[in-house]
């Protein structure tokens, strides 16, 4: 009887998931070529002979490769520098690579924005004359690439903080010097790692919005995300249908690199565990190391400090651009804060949202983790793919399959719960990923016992996994709570009246309504992100 | 005992959330007023209407436009009332059939072309577009005098202009100008490769930073930004050939649920309170008697030398035409070439 119950139980909290998670998703591929008026294959013809969209594709195709190339440019040498070498400062530099990880990256778009606008960008007014202009194709790979390229970093990082030295050792025993060393075996070793880097940077970049949004836009550069966005806003309900043809290969794009960069990833992986005899030993950079040092010190300046520099800045002159400390105001902030009442509006709406999604995915997560971490549970693909195929779905996609679903005849679109569905749907992968692997660290002998010694199911959960897991849980809630704070792909298409969230706020300010005004929720939202990061930091030790 | 008290406290709070239970209505407003003036006017609107609870919905004209429209094809409109920019939209919705027949009692003294003679929108305020100029980067005798000399290639990447698939007083300039000059005439603003992105605001922040040396915008985001600053480098031009009237409509949907509320709203944004409030926001009022917002020139000045005369055959004909006007500008000036 309990096991019938249990299994039911079980059944009925599959099938939500899989209504919260992957149902939205083939609803948009569904509804491309059905529609409630019949099946047809209208919706293509018209979005693939619309020449703006064909160019959106190509746009799509060559910022993405462009970001991986650029990203790489940056992160290989980067990772290899403060992992392998003796770069001074190396584990300061370590962190600090990684900050524009927890940044949303259109904060990024209007620091660049402001920084290298032809006319009046910062940099330009130094330069007196036109150096740098950010409303170009370049300038979207640009901001990309300064936020995506620690991806790669970051699976670049592990592959070379994991392999085994042994064979690094030998070459160098045989004589080859230090370069030859890294060209025939350090970087070989370490080149799943740097496809699946490559492939998460392609991904990510086909499904960025909020960049090529603010930047391409006043270029005339559209690209899929972009093109996808005004069908649906713009078009009525043809047009979402449109939106939905093509949403198509836009979602073919993510999915086939995502696989990719998963398969490579676990290759990776796989080699990195077989027998790590020693530590690693580190290169001596020799009479490179200070200038080395210096140029690792400007990426940082690059990615973290000039572009805060800028924001900050710009939220605080009174007229833009105008730099005299007789033009420096706080006016702004008190025009943001006091008069416009969406301000306000969006961060405790966004607040709320990210709190409960962090906590929803936490405990949803917890429940997969136990799952996935016994191998005798049926069900685990199915888990796998509802955990996974939001997350690997670009936003925009994932966003126009909600508002698809929930429009009738249970109409919980332009509410803050259609927010929250997207949000616990997009970012759970985070908060499984983090406590499965502590799942798979622990014993199972310990729940054994507590099962031999007569404890039911909760109360092995309460008194065994839960203590155990609770560091992880804690990492998982951080790494939902902050992308959810700050997101703005799926959220600018999902709300409504009231539904505000910082970032539709901080969109609609720069790119309609005010731009001076939105470097102030700009730095606001940067604040609140930086401050949770060193809360999570604070907590983790 | 605890039980009971929590079970008393969550009804409690759920009906505090409904309204206290009375017969408490709520109308949601889809405007494009600015946040500020929405700001402005709330405490005006508690105080006056302290049974009804008001739900803004604030995006440029056409984003309302859009999203309104996308309810009603999907047969949920959230809006009760509406008060955006774009007026051939309301003849529009009034031809579907979308629009409540509301006689206002306060609509008599506003002039005929300005209130739809069925009833169903009237003009409840009268932005102006005009020009504007930096004035730390043009010298005062090179100022542009008219909208038609931005067309020459003197002003050839100098220019700037809201969007009009975003910003209803920009698609009312688009209309104005295509009319009164021709095709041609956006050609001209393309070679002069001119940036026409965003509302009036971003148009602003585009010439008051230099960024732009001069653009097409509203008349209040000028008569603000004076108010705010009088040394901001920014001058008003009224154009030689006319500035474009945008009369902009308020009208209630068909579908509302609270129509005795929404009319009476209505007739308060038609009051001396209601228009005064507007005015304060640097807009002019439909009835001539009320004075211009402060520092712009006097109602009859202005309304006297528009680009063209606002009739209802020019609304009409706008109306039938207003997705071809956007196509034709989306091609010309917007997209890649």
């Amino acid at each position: 009887m309990s096991r019938f119950v249990g299994r039911f139980g079980g059944g009925v909290a599959a099938g939500l998931l899989a209504v919260v998670t992957i149902a939205p998703i083939i609803l948009v591929v569904i509804r491309s070529v059905a529609t409630p008026a019949g099946v047809t294959w209208r919706h293509y013809q018209e979005a693939f002979s619309d020449p703006a969209n064909l160019q959106a594709i190509g746009n799509t195709l060559v910022v993405s490769a462009a970001t991986v190339l650029f990203a790489a440019a940056l992160a290989i040498p980067a990772a290899w520098l403060v992992a392998r070498t003796d770069l001074p400062g190396a584990r300061r530099f370590r962190a600090l690579l990684l900050v524009p990880y927890v940044v949303p990256p259109y904060l990024g778009a209007i620091a660049w924005i402001n920084l290298a606008n032809p006319t009046v960008g910062w940099l330009n007014r130094a330069a007196g004359g036109t150096v740098f202009d950010i409303y170009t194709t370049t300038g979207i790979v640009w901001v990309l690439g300064l936020f995506y390229y620690t991806f790669m970093y970051l699976t670049s990082l592990s592959a070379l903080e994991n392999m085994d030295a042994s064979l690094e050792d030998a070459a160098r025993v045989s004589g080859a010097g230090p370069f030859t060393v890294l060209r025939t075996i350090t970087l070989p070793l370490i080149r799943p790692a740097i496809l699946a880097g490559a492939f998460l940077v392609f991904a990510a970049s086909a499904s960025a919005f909020g960049v090529p949004a603010l930047v391409g836009t006043p270029a005339r550069v559209h690209v899929l995300t972009t093109r996808i966005y005004s069908h649906v806003t713009t078009g009525g309900l043809d047009g979402l249908y449109t939106a939905a043809a093509l949403s198509v290969p836009l979602l073919v794009i993510a999915l086939l690199t995502w696989m990719l960069a998963d398969r490579l990833g676990r290759g990776g992986r796989i080699t990195s565990v077989t027998g790590k005899a020693s530590a690693p030993s580190r290169v001596a950079l020799g009479a490179w190391r200070w200038p080395i040092c210096a140029a690792v010190a400007s990426l940082v300046f690059l990615t973290c400090l000039l572009p805060v520099f800028a924001i900050v800045l710009t939220s605080l002159m009174n007229v833009v651009g105008d730099f005299r400390w007789s033009n420096v105001t706080i006016d702004k902030y008190r025009y943001v804060l006091l008069t416009r009442p969406d301000t306000a509006r969006g961060f405790i709406n966004s607040f709320a949202l990210a709190f409960a999604a962090a906590t929803l995915a936490v405990a949803i997560g917890t429940g997969v983790a136990y799952v996935q971490g016994h191998p005798h549970l049926k069900a685990r693909r199915a888990l796998d793919l509802c955990v996974n195929l939001p997350y690997a779905a670009p936003g925009t996609i994932l966003a126009l399959g909600l508002i698809l679903l929930w429009s009738w005849p249970l109409a919980l679109i332009d509410t803050l719960w259609v927010l929250l569905l997207a949000y616990v749907a997009k970012h759970l992968s985070l908060a499984v990923r983090s406590i499965t692997t502590a799942v798979r660290q622990t014993d199972v002998t310990l729940e054994e016992a507590a099962r031999i010694s007569g404890a039911g199911v909760m109360m092995t959960f309460r008194t065994i996994w839960i203590p155990l897991l609770r560091p992880a849980i804690l990492a998982g809630f951080f790494l939902v709570f902050m992308p959810a704070f700050g997101e703005l792909t799926m959220s600018i298409l999902l709300v409504g009246p009231g539904t505000e969230t910082v970032g539709t706020v901080l969109f609609a300010l720069q790119e309609y309504a005010d731009p001076p005004s939105a470097s102030v929720v700009a730095v606001l939202i940067l604040a609140f992100i930086l401050a949770a990061y060193a809360a999570a930091a604070a907590l983790a030790r | 005992m605890r039980a009971s008290l929590l079970v008393a406290a969550i009804i409690l709070s759920a009906t505090a959330a409904c309204g206290g239970g009375e017969n408490r209505q709520t109308v949601t407003i889809y405007t494009s007023i600015y946040e500020h003036v929405i700001a402005a006017l709330d405490p005006v609107l508690a105080k006056t209407f302290p049974d009804v609870t008001i739900r803004w919905f604030q995006r440029g004209s056409e984003d309302v436009a859009a999203r309104l429209n996308s309810e009603i094809a999907a047969g949920r409109v959230a809006a009760d009332l509406v008060m955006t920019s774009d007026p051939f939209w309301y003849e529009e919705l009034k031809e579907a059939g979308h629009l409540l027949e509301y006689r206002s009692p306060r609509a008599a003294g506003i002039p005929p072309a300005l209130n739809d003679p069925d009833g169903t929108f009237v003009t409840v305020r009268v932005p102006v577009m005009v020009l504007t100029v930096n004035t730390s980067r043009v010298a005062d005798g090179a100022w542009p005098r008219r909208f038609r000399e931005l067309a020459d290639p003197a002003w050839a990447g100098r220019i700037t202009m809201g969007d009009p698939n975003r910003s209803g007083s920009a698609f009312t300039a688009v209309a104005a100008l295509q009319r009164k000059y021709g095709w041609e005439y956006f050609e001209g603003l393309r070679r002069n490769d001119m940036l026409a992105a965003g509302g009036n605001s971003a148009v602003l922040s585009r010439v008051m930073t230099g960024e732009k040396d001069a653009g097409i915008i509203l008349l209040e985001n000028l008569l603000q930004a004076r108010a705010q600053n009088a040394s901001a480098p920014i001058a008003i031009v009224y154009p030689e050939d006319g500035a474009i009237l945008v009369p902009s409509p308020m009208a209630i949907m068909k579908t509302t649920a609270a129509p005795d509320a929404a009319r009476r709203l209505y007739d308060f944004f038609l009051s001396d309170a209601g228009q005064s409030a507007l005015v304060s926001g640097w807009m002019y009022s439909p009835f001539d008697h009320l004075e211009p917002p402060a520092g712009a020139r006097p109602w009859r000045e202005v309304f006297s030398a528009t680009l063209l005369p606002w009739t209802f055959e020019y609304l009409h004909e706008t109306t039938r035409a207003r997705d071809d006007i956007k196509r034709r500008f989306n091609s010309i000036v917007l997209e890649p070439r």
